[in-house]
């Protein structure tokens, strides 16, 4: 267990490294020492049923894509369902998140008739 | 769960709207029709930039460098300031933050100073997480800050007449800049790239 992250697990071999990372029931396992990451699945795989889900695509709703550049991390497809979920699919893209003079305050406006969804 | 929250979850890969998502969440406990007016156009604005995402490249350095700023009295409703880092290894950004300050500051310079300390922070727990991935940092990790009297007072432990009331933890940064964990060096306002997380973004 690493000081920083209490999730990370990292065992160096040499200058080799095997690095494991656990979210409730998800892991990711990384590392340069091949032997390590395999003999870390086979112990787990003793104690725990697992299943192999091969290259990580995604995790925790972040989607990662390899490229010839390197990796990219991004979230294409929780947007779009974002986008469905509030019916905006159809709605005019902007180019900015904000109105660039935009004063917001507290008090202004009027009362949501259902402000539930907010 | 709201469109707030649904929203914030989104920022984990999509800093460019940190600061809106913020903003926004302000308002959750008393929203108007104009705060989800707002929140609809950072959904329009997602739309338009749904293959925006985070490249880490393969090669080049990877170095840790840090950029920090505030937006003195940004908030309209408190005069409370806001505080944006974002810390890039190599060329990929792997840490920011864009949160309002829990204290009021009196001036520009206060509000840049603990804007430093938070990211400070940041760096703090981002050094011992290289390491112990066994990529430790060797020199310093460069802080770049675009206010030249916060990164004084910073560098030089002197006792001001205007910064004694500043609370003892937000010299924090003083230990690292005197520890050499963190050099702060000026950027100008132009190169800034924390300016992101707390003022709206423009088109350019």
């Amino acid at each position: 267990m690493t000081s920083a992250d209490c999730s990370v697990f990292v065992k160096s071999v040499n200058i080799k490294l095997a690095i494991v990372l656990v979210y409730v029931d998800d892991l990711i396992i990384t590392g340069d020492c091949e032997e390590e990451i395999l003999l870390i699945k086979q112990n787990l795989s003793i104690r725990f049923q697992m299943k192999e889900l091969g290259q990580l695509k995604h995790f925790l709703g972040l989607e990662i894509d390899y490229t010839h550049e390197g990796l990219v991390l991004h979230q294409k497809r929780y947007s779009s369902d974002l986008l469905k979920k509030f019916g905006m699919v159809n709605s005019k893209p902007i180019s900015t998140p904000m109105e660039a003079n935009a004063k917001v305050c507290a008090l202004e406006g009027k009362d949501l008739e259902d402000a539930t969804m907010y | 769960m709201t469109i707030g929250r649904q929203l914030d979850l989104l920022t984990l890969s999509r800093p460019d709207i940190s600061h809106a998502v913020g903003v926004m969440s302000r308002y959750m406990q008393n929203p108007k029709k104009l705060h989800l007016e707002a929140v609809r156009r950072i959904l329009r604005y997602v739309k338009g930039t749904l293959d925006y995402g985070i490249l880490y490249k393969k090669d080049g350095d990877c170095n840790l460098v840090g950029f920090c700023d505030a937006n003195y009295a940004g908030n309209h409703d408190t005069r409370h300031s806001t505080t944006g880092y974002i810390f890039m290894l190599g060329w990929g950004a792997i840490s920011w933050c864009s949160k309002r300050q829990p204290t009021m500051s009196l001036s520009t310079t206060e509000a840049e100073y603990r804007a430093s300390a938070m990211a400070a922070q940041e760096s703090t727990w981002l050094i011992q997480l290289l390491k112990d991935l066994c990529q430790p940092i060797k020199v310093a990790v460069i802080l770049y800050c675009d206010n030249q009297s916060a990164i004084r007072l910073a560098e030089n432990p002197v006792f001001h007449a205007r910064t004694k009331h500043i609370e003892v933890h937000y010299h924090f940064i003083r230990e690292k800049v005197l520890q050499e964990e963190i050099e702060l060096k000026h950027v100008k306002t132009k190169d800034q790239v924390a300016d992101l997380f707390i003022k709206k973004l423009e088109w350019q």
